[in-house]
């Protein structure tokens, strides 16, 4: 089974497209392994973040306005 | 992107090399003429699914040993594009066997074995889904990734063991073809390797930036309840 010249020029396309295809393919996995790596940073700074709030920690309200309690007397 | 990342731009010159290789310098097969060429995929195709799946038995195995949530992502992320490539892999065959056979499906042991193996990692995707406790959820689906994998070799071997009307390409003597074809044969494999190379770090990024913010979560759940 011998294939005509038009036929040839089918694969060129072909060709060309799935090269294209490649190409567009090729810039989202790009895209994708930036966004990755920045979630992963920003997620790292998420963590240090976190960790020098000290949610959890149990601090005595202030009795009035003008006398600070031990959170602003801290600073 | 940071340098760090340099691994991915060879990517797009071997898979343009394989598609060249495939589509237009291999020669067309005396019977099946042009239509050969869905092959080349096919089989790179094939080879991902093997290497893929393969890794989720040894990360299944390595979570059922240390209960590290890590074995369990890269078991997860690698059935996943195992499951996708396991597709592509079903449909180059359809239209391949259209063109040589005359008829799109056909119940052959290794269509069917193939069938079976996208249906139980597809199972395998869903069960996965069902349980939001992680270690769980790893627990369960090593197990059945271990189950599933018996269908690997069954596929592999299921030309050689029944009456198949598939081609058996790579035998005891050597591999059934021409040698151009077996050149654009291997660098298709190694491109769609790559991509699969590709595809799992970009899952596993995401697969640990998810931990990681559910971990973040909890915590943060737990030093307000406390």
């Amino acid at each position: 089974m011998r294939m005509s010249p038009v036929e040839r020029m089918y694969l060129w396309f072909l060709f060309l497209a799935y090269a294209a295809l490649m190409v567009v393919f090729f810039g989202f996995m790009v895209r994708m392994l930036r966004k990755g790596r920045e979630l992963e940073e920003d997620l790292r700074r998420l963590r240090e973040e976190i960790s020098q709030q000290h949610v959890g920690e149990k601090v005595s309200s202030a009795v009035s306005p003008s006398v600070p309690g031990r959170e602003l007397s801290r600073s | 992107m940071r340098a760090r990342d340099w691994w991915i731009w060879p990517f797009l010159p071997l898979m343009w090399l394989a598609l060249y290789l495939d589509f237009l310098w291999s020669p067309d097969d005396v019977q099946l003429g042009p239509s050969q060429r869905i092959f080349y995929f096919h089989m790179g195709a094939a080879t991902v699914v093997l290497v893929a799946y393969t890794i989720t038995l040894v990360a299944s195995i390595g979570y059922l040993i240390s209960r590290r949530l890590a074995w369990d992502r890269w078991a997860a992320s690698s059935a996943e594009i195992g499951t996708v490539f396991t597709a592509m892999v079903l449909i180059s065959g359809i239209l391949w066997g259209r063109a040589a056979w005359g008829v799109w499906w056909t119940w052959d042991p290794r269509l069917t074995t193939t069938v079976i193996l996208w249906v139980v990692f597809a199972g395998y995707l869903l069960l996965r889904e069902w349980s939001d406790n992680p270690q769980r959820r790893a627990l369960y689906s090593a197990v059945l990734a271990i189950l599933a994998y018996v269908d690997v070799p069954v596929d592999y071997m299921a030309v050689r063991w029944w009456n198949s009307i598939h081609p058996v390409v790579i035998t005891n003597q050597g591999v059934n073809m021409a040698p151009q074809m077996v050149v654009a044969m291997v660098v298709s494999m190694v491109a769609m390797l790559y991509l699969f190379g590709i595809w799992m770090a970009i899952r596993l990024r995401l697969m640990r930036a998810e931990a990681g913010v559910n971990e973040l979560k909890n915590q943060w759940r737990t030093q307000l309840e406390g």
